[in-house]
């Protein structure tokens, strides 16, 4: 596979990021901001939302600044071979452990809700198997399959808002704000870092979409729309759940699922509606894998990006199960810790990226004039 | 061209089954579980419908609808797998219909066992929760019900339709629980279903034999909890007030005496109820606005004119006394086991949520006895049926 | 031991799939980096069938934001 002559749309990579947004956000975030902003959870979300376009614009002046090089190949433009090697090596290492907790969450949501049996092994398995077989395929056909997919996406989702907003309770936006403002910033945060800022992720599609013009519009609208579907998701699971059930359950769009009953007739929807989750999960996982072979290859200079799938697999295969030894300690290490290692790793390192591009063009232009 | 067929013929190899496969000949579909106390472990009864027996096709009429299969355990979990020692197959809880606690098990608290029923991926939330009351809750399971052959069906069926039509019945599901059990200020409140009638006959087929079942159910007063523990019952008027007050009520009956032996027949057609929470003086004070349509149904006292306007507006206020006295005998009744049924805290705390966080320990004991509720009942009688005055002679 | 079996059953279904081309094309740097990751998978995943206690990468990140709390 070649690096750059594979193209996407601009429509194709919109719809990739939508879908990378909502990923598993759209699984875990609901109980993260009820535990600290209960009944404002609809409030983080906003202000989460804001925040999150800001950091859209911040991605585009990075993209619009790559040239049409790779990630890494920018990193290295921008500081020299040594320093910029060592920066792309840092993102490297934020797309391999963001791609190990989105597995673990797709195998903690299977062995949880849907098919508790099955070792958690097989299920990783198959799933990194899948992964695997989209990125040898090529970046042009899994873009397609979005965006043959987001259609379906956006079809499901409409159902399970319209159906369960006739079980909505405005009461339970009750009272609003009492707590004062500092609970609501704390629920906030996560959704920011795990939604927003772990989109860093784009810009290694950025150097295949197929045009010439600034791509801030683009990526704006994409955050827009992708944390619309997050807002709904929220404030859905307010009106409807209730503060207590949705900080108690740990996969609260699911219990969403579960409360649709139209009619008495069109019950029991909620496994057809897992798809919707299966999907969101399984493209942000594959756009991180695809940063991270890719990536890799271009690190170590060379042709062929293949032969690198296998091996990571299994790499994180292994690291997936060994860093979810149960619920509770993963639990820990989101809630706490890892809102950090995304700010640091996928908010500072572009940060220091987007300087190093805006200095050297500046460095360009006065050696040039 | 043999990669192909390898590949293909690997996946269908996957497709002959998955780990987590369950099929309909394995499982044994629970409709009804009970739970008593016994001796100090679970005594937990499953209701199994036994499928061949409501079909429509294959039934031999010899065996019954259903099964009752019951387990003991420490957890209500080791009891379900208890079971698996007498029952053919493994139990699966996706379709549960009603959950019944016995009242001495409701008295020890529920805490307990809700906790596992929250955690199990198994279970929907949308089962109903009932106390038996005077009986164990393995009787309740064990009934033969006429009409309808599976007798959980018939006993959540006669629940919902009773909280739409009668009145002093509530029909809580598994989330609502999980909502009043986990915050202040909205205690937990379960409908209480009693039977009546021969106790032996009740689970054999006889009983739905003859035209009247020698052992029949009935939905009767709403127990009150208190944290997870019940601490008393309502009777019927208190019910209804209850219902009122929580915007439960839809549908039901207001009886007007007029004269000495005769009854005036009001039927509620539509209820809203609307609360608020104010503070006077640092006094909490509750509002219950209710609006209810409703339309006579019933009017055997001659002297009373349904053409005459004025009629009508003295039977809206006799109704609306009526309702005020059920609201006002509930409220006494919860005050006096102190336990905030209604909700009055919960709605305090969406209005004076700072107020309502220095107060919220002690609301049952000291604030909720104390708090005093404004009632502002309008009914409006809009319909009299489908005559006005009737010609009957009376004698 | 089955398990062992079924690692090295895909690490050798890897090789098979990837090899023969690498070697037509003579990318030879593609080949020894194929070979070392495919070890280091090889030998983490063999770690964790056979029960070795493997380090937990999150801890890495904890040890770094442990600061921060």
């Amino acid at each position: 596979m070649e690096f750059t002559n594979a193209k996407i749309s601009v429509r194709q990579f919109q719809i990739l990021i939508i879908l990378g947004l909502t990923g598993d956000s759209i699984l875990i975030l609901p109980t993260i901001i009820a535990s600290s902003a209960k009944q404002n959870a609809w409030l983080s979300m906003l202000i989460a939302y804001a925040a999150g376009l800001l950091i859209g614009g911040f991605f585009a002046a990075i993209a619009n600044r790559m040239q049409g090089d790779s990630l890494i190949a920018a990193a290295r433009r921008g500081f020299g071979r040594w320093l910029g090697s060592v920066v792309g090596l840092l993102f490297l290492f934020n797309f391999f452990m963001c791609g190990l907790t989105l597995v673990s969450e797709l195998s903690q949501f299977m062995t949880t809700q849907l098919m508790p049996e099955t070792p958690v092994n097989a299920i990783i398995l198959i799933f990194l198997t899948v992964v695997i077989v989209a990125y040898r395929y090529g970046v042009e056909a899994f873009a397609r399959m979005g965006e043959l997919l987001f259609p379906a996406f956006t079809a499901l989702f409409m159902v399970l808002a319209i159906l369960s907003l006739s079980q909505a309770k405005i009461e339970n936006v009750k009272p609003v704000a009492a707590e004062g403002l500092w609970p609501i910033m704390e629920g906030a945060i996560p959704v920011m870092s795990v939604a927003f800022i772990e989109m860093v992720v784009l810009l290694a599609l950025v150097p295949h979409v197929a045009t010439n013009k600034s791509l801030t519009k683009p990526i704006l609208k994409s955050f827009a729309a992708g944390g619309l579907f997050l807002f709904i998701i929220v404030a859905l699971c307010v009106l409807v759940l209730g503060p207590n059930l949705m900080e108690t359950k740990y996969y609260p769009t699911f219990l969403l699922a579960q409360k649709i009953t139209v009619g008495n007739f069109l019950e029991r929807l909620e496994a057809i509606l897992a798809f919707l989750w299966i999907i969101t999960v399984f493209y942000k996982t594959l756009l991180l894998f695809f940063a991270l072979t890719s990536g890799l290859a271009q690190w170590f200079k060379l042709r062929d990006s293949d032969m690198l799938t296998v091996p990571l697999g299994m790499i994180m295969l292994v690291l997936t199960v060994v860093s979810t030894p149960n619920i509770t300690v993963y639990n820990q290490i989101i809630k706490y810790y890892y809102n950090w290692f995304d700010l640091m790793f996928c908010f500072i390192v572009p940060l220091l990226l987007l300087a190093g591009l805006i200095l050297r063009k500046k460095k360009g232009k006065a050696a040039s004039s | 061209m043999w990669t192909r067929v390898a590949i293909i013929v690997l996946c269908l190899a996957m497709l002959t089954g998955c780990w987590s496969r369950r099929e309909l000949n394995e499982i044994l579909i629970v409709l009804g579980v009970g739970l008593d106390w016994e001796e100090g472990e679970y005594l937990v009864s499953f209701q199994v419908v036994s499928p061949s027996e409501i079909s429509a096709q294959k039934k031999t009429g010899e065996r019954p609808p259903g099964s009752l299969f019951q387990g003991r355990g420490k957890t209500v979990f080791e009891a379900a797998r208890a079971v698996t020692a007498e029952a053919p197959r493994k139990m699966y809880f996706g379709h549960l219909q009603l959950y019944v606690v016995s009242e001495a098990l409701a008295k020890k608290g529920v805490h307990d066992f809700i906790d596992n029923i929250l955690r199990d991926n198994e279970l929907r939330m949308d089962f109903n929760l009932v106390v038996a009351r005077g009986t164990r809750a393995e009787n309740v399971l064990k009934l033969y019900t006429p009409i309808e052959k599976l007798p959980t069906y018939s006993m959540l069926q006669s629940l919902r339709n009773s909280e739409k039509l009668w009145a002093p019945t509530v029909s809580i599901t598994m989330d609502e629980v999980l909502d009043r059990l986990s915050g202040d200020g909205y205690e937990l409140a379960l409908t209480g279903i009693q039977l009546f009638g021969d106790p032996k006959a009740g689970d054999s087929p006889g009983n739905v034999k003859s035209f009247l079942p020698s052992r029949r159910y009935r939905y009767k007063g709403i127990a009150v909890f208190k944290g997870d523990r019940l601490v008393g019952w309502l009777n019927e008027k208190e019910s209804k007030g209850y219902t009122d007050i929580t915007d439960n009520l839809r549908s039901s009956t207001i009886e007007l005496p007029c004269g000495s032996r005769h009854y005036i027949g009001i039927e509620i057609t539509s209820s809203e109820t609307k609360m608020k929470a104010d503070l006077v003086e640092d006094t909490p004070v509750v509002t219950i606005g209710l609006r209810t349509e409703a339309a006579v149904v019933n009017m055997p006292c001659k002297h009373i004119d349904l053409t005459d306007p004025a009629a009508i507006s003295k039977l809206e206020e006799e109704s609306a006394l009526s309702i005020k006295s059920n609201a006002i005998a509930a409220v006494k009744r919860a005050k006096a086991l102190q336990s905030d049924v209604f909700g009055f805290g919960n709605q305090l705390g969406k209005d004076h949520p700072a107020y309502w966080k220095r107060i919220r320990d002690d609301w049952n004991e000291k604030y909720f006895p104390e708090a005093k509720i404004r009632y502002d009942i309008k009914v409006f009688i809009r319909k009299t049926g489908t005559t006005g005055n009737t010609t009957l002679k009376k004698s | 031991m089955s398990s062992l079996i079924g690692v090295f059953a895909i690490a050798a279904a890897a090789v098979w799939l990837e090899v023969p081309r690498l070697i037509h094309r003579e990318h030879k740097r593609e080949l020894v980096l194929f070979f070392i990751l495919l070890a280091i998978g090889v030998a983490l995943y063999s770690a964790l069938v056979m029960e070795a206690s493997l380090p937990n990468p999150f801890e890495l990140v904890k040890i770094m934001f442990s600061w921060v709390m």
